[in-house]
Formats: structure tokens, C-alpha cells, sequence
């Protein structure tokens, strides 16, 4: 009995790292998830600090492409993807106002990004040089090089939890990256379409 | 009593204004007794610190077309050889400007729309106007509206640095032609004297305004 019982966890374990094994496994884990929610803990490395700039929000995906990234501090704010419109606003002296700087190229990319790796697609978007490693490790080179002056790579980590993100590494330079970590995720929860059309 | 009250009360009051024959926006400064010239060369020197620091804001950018752009800046500044290494970044970490100026400019990262040449200077010199005390010689000093005044003059430009008496403080800067270009006002002032607020307006067609809440501050070596 207890043979049985450890080949029953061992097998389930195993079901759960497999996901990760291929891009198809990935993609094919992905479909299966309509929405995400999650925490982020956001750390900002760069010579000039001398501790990580932390910021801190939370992350809600619903297939195909909608999200809404929400920095909770140390500045609050709110973008929201819905139907391919990227709107940013933030919140200052005067309440909420829509930000401009979410027009920025750099931040249309990231954004852009997030929701195909939301859906598995860490290796269609045709910019990327995109690889597979060991353990859940997926590596996204810019190819063009006027692109890769704002990013040089991208390193993301798959949980063994099926369809989830532990962390994604954004390096500009070996002297500046940032650094995502997810925690708390909930996969396929209820979630309101309101959520990613206003504040 | 504080130094500042103290002083406010012994500026001689009903003094001559000085007139200026030209047209400007220059404000008639109310002279100062001589006897209190070394108090308030103190309080004029009060907002500008002789240490080097690593401050944090978040910036909220007014741009003349009324647009609005949010970024965090992380700004170290030393006053004893008036350098600055200066970083502007998305909310989400993204670096969208670096740039030191330490005996000259040097711009390692601009990306559009702030990889224009001028708008390294001008970031440059908005942080000297903040941070360092004027440049120049001290003209006058005395009064105006209601503050301790010092004005700066330097190669037919002016500063003007004011300090009231709840320790809050105002920079304006003045071009050659006494035409105002800068005002900073530093507000909610903490126990190291670090303004929590700092607001910037450029005025002008072309004129902007930077909200600056402090986030973090550190002091450096």
C-alpha cells in the first residue's frame, strides 16, 4: 500500500515539472487557464542604489488579453490593457490622472509581453531569440539591436505549479536589471471585466 | 523661539523698497538692517546641505501640453564639488535617462523622449538650482513677502532663495533679462532639513511642472 502511495506522488509531482519540459507542454498548460491574480514584489538593481528599489502591486490576467498591472507603493498606480489599448494612470498630488509616459516604447514592449506570457507564448513573438533551459528556465534575447540597448534579456522561471510564473529577470545591462517575483497566485479565480476597463 | 522667528522680528520693517526703472518681474526686496546681514546669510544658506545625499522621488511631470508622465528619479548629488549623477525610470524599472555632470556633462543612457542634448542640461541645472546653493554673490538681502530673502548675482543672472518663517523654501531664478525661469518650493521639511515635497515650475510657453515627493533618502560618502 504504501508503494502504491509513493508511486502516486512521485507520478503527480512528476505531471507537474513535466508541464515545463517543452514550448508545446507550456502552451498546452496555458490554454487550460483563463485567468491569473497574483502579488509581485518588483526589485530595481542599478549601481547608483545601494539596495534594491523596491515596489510592490498585484497582477490580474484574463484571457485572451486583458490585464491590469497595479503598483500598490512606493507610488500607486494602474495600467490597464484591454482590447490591445494601453492605458496608464497614476495616483499624485490630485488624485488618479492618466499618465502619458504609457506611450513610452519601452513600456508598450513589457506590457505587450506580459500577456503572451500570461497565455504561454514565450516564444512567438518574433523580436525574441527564445530558449528553453533545465528547470523551468526560459531565456528572451531581443533581436534587434536598437531594442536591445532598452533590454539586453530577459530571464523568466517557472514554478513547478502548472501555468504559473515564480520570476522574471529584466536585465538592461549587467549593471541594471529588475527583478519580478510572484506570490500568492491564483489560477482561473472569478474576475470581473470591470477590472481592467477603469480605476 | 526658532532662528527664523527670531530673525523675522528684527528685520527692520518700512524701509525703502527698490525701485527698478526697467520692466521685469523682478520683486523689490526690503534691504535688511545690517545687523541682522549674518543671520539671514545663514537662513538663506539653510536649504542647501553641505553633505552628499542619495534621494529617491517620484516625479510627476506636468508638460506644457497638459499631458502628464509619471517616473521615479534616484539623484545623488555632492555639494563639496557640485556633482550630480542623476537616473530617471519608468514605474516599472525601466531606465529612461542617466547622466553625471562632474567637472562636464556625461549622458550614458537617453532614451526617446529625452535623448535631447538640452534636456540633459536643463535636468542638470534644475538639480544645481535644488540642491547647491547659488552660484554669485549675494546682492541684497532683507525681505519680501513676508520671507527672509538673499538674491544671487551671477553674470547678469539672478537667484533669489527664500526662506519663511514655517521653513519652508522658495528658489527663483531669473535670466539675464531678470525674466523669471525657475521657481522651486520646498515644502513639508523633515527634522534633517529634506523637504518631503519639492515642487518645480518652469514658466513659459515651453514651461513645465515637476512634483517631487520624496521617497527615500540616504546619506552618501
Amino acid at each position: 500500500m504504501r508503494k502504491i502511495l509513493l508511486i502516486a506522488v512521485i507520478a503527480a509531482g512528476l505531471s507537474f515539472i513535466s508541464w515545463r519540459g517543452s514550448w508545446d507542454e507550456i502552451r498546452n498548460t496555458a490554454e487550460t487557464i483563463v485567468s491569473v491574480k497574483a502579488d509581485f514584489v518588483q526589485s530595481k538593481h542599478m549601481k547608483i542604489l545601494s539596495r534594491p528599489l523596491v515596489s510592490r502591486g498585484t497582477l490580474y490576467f484574463k484571457s485572451p488579453q486583458s490585464l491590469r498591472w497595479e503598483y500598490t507603493s512606493p507610488v500607486k498606480s494602474v495600467l490597464l490593457m484591454n482590447k490591445g489599448a494601453v492605458v496608464r494612470y497614476v495616483k499624485g498630488s490630485g488624485g488618479f490622472v492618466k499618465d502619458a509616459s504609457a506611450g513610452l516604447q519601452s513600456m508598450q514592449v513589457v506590457v505587450q509581453e506580459i500577456s503572451r506570457w500570461m497565455k504561454g507564448e514565450f516564444n512567438t513573438n518574433p523580436g525574441y531569440a527564445a530558449e528553453l533551459k533545465n528547470g523551468g528556465r526560459i531565456l528572451l534575447v531581443p533581436k534587434d539591436k536598437s531594442f536591445s540597448k532598452i533590454i539586453t534579456r530577459i530571464e523568466l522561471v517557472l514554478s513547478d505549479r502548472p501555468g504559473i510564473i515564480d520570476s522574471v529577470k529584466i536585465i538592461e545591462s549587467e549593471d541594471s536589471y529588475t527583478t519580478i517575483r510572484f506570490e500568492k497566485t491564483v489560477i482561473n479565480g472569478a474576475m470581473n471585466d470591470a477590472l481592467f476597463q477603469s480605476l | 523661539m526658532t532662528r527664523y522667528s527670531r530673525a523675522f522680528r528684527v528685520i527692520v520693517p518700512g524701509a525703502a523698497a527698490i525701485l527698478f526703472a526697467r520692466c521685469s518681474q523682478l520683486p523689490a526686496i526690503i534691504p535688511a538692517d545690517f545687523s541682522q546681514k549674518e543671520s539671514i546669510n545663514k537662513i538663506c544658506a539653510s536649504p542647501f546641505s553641505q553633505k552628499s545625499w542619495r534621494f529617491i522621488h517620484s516625479i510627476e511631470a506636468e508638460m506644457p501640453d497638459g499631458s502628464m508622465a509619471n517616473l521615479l528619479g534616484v539623484t545623488v548629488v555632492k555639494p563639496s564639488t557640485r556633482s550630480i549623477h542623476c537616473v530617471l525610470m519608468t514605474l516599472e524599472g525601466l531606465v529612461v535617462f542617466e547622466a553625471a555632470k562632474d567637472n562636464g556633462l556625461k549622458i550614458k543612457k537617453a532614451l526617446p523622449p529625452l535623448d535631447n542634448p538640452h534636456f540633459a542640461r536643463g535636468l542638470m541645472e534644475d538639480i544645481s538650482l535644488v540642491y547647491f546653493p547659488p552660484s554669485g554673490i549675494c546682492a541684497e538681502l532683507g525681505s519680501l513677502d513676508g520671507a527672509v530673502v538673499c538674491r544671487y548675482k551671477n553674470e547678469g543672472a539672478l537667484v533669489d532663495v527664500k526662506v519663511g518663517p514655517e521653513e519652508e523654501w522658495e528658489i527663483l531664478s531669473y535670466d539675464s533679462s531678470k525674466r523669471l525661469n525657475r521657481v522651486v518650493h520646498a515644502s513639508d521639511i523633515d527634522a534633517g532639513g529634506v523637504p518631503r515635497t519639492i515642487r518645480l515650475r518652469a514658466p513659459g510657453l515651453l514651461g513645465y511642472t515637476l512634483i517631487l515627493p520624496l521617497i527615500e533618502k540616504e546619506r552618501v560618502p
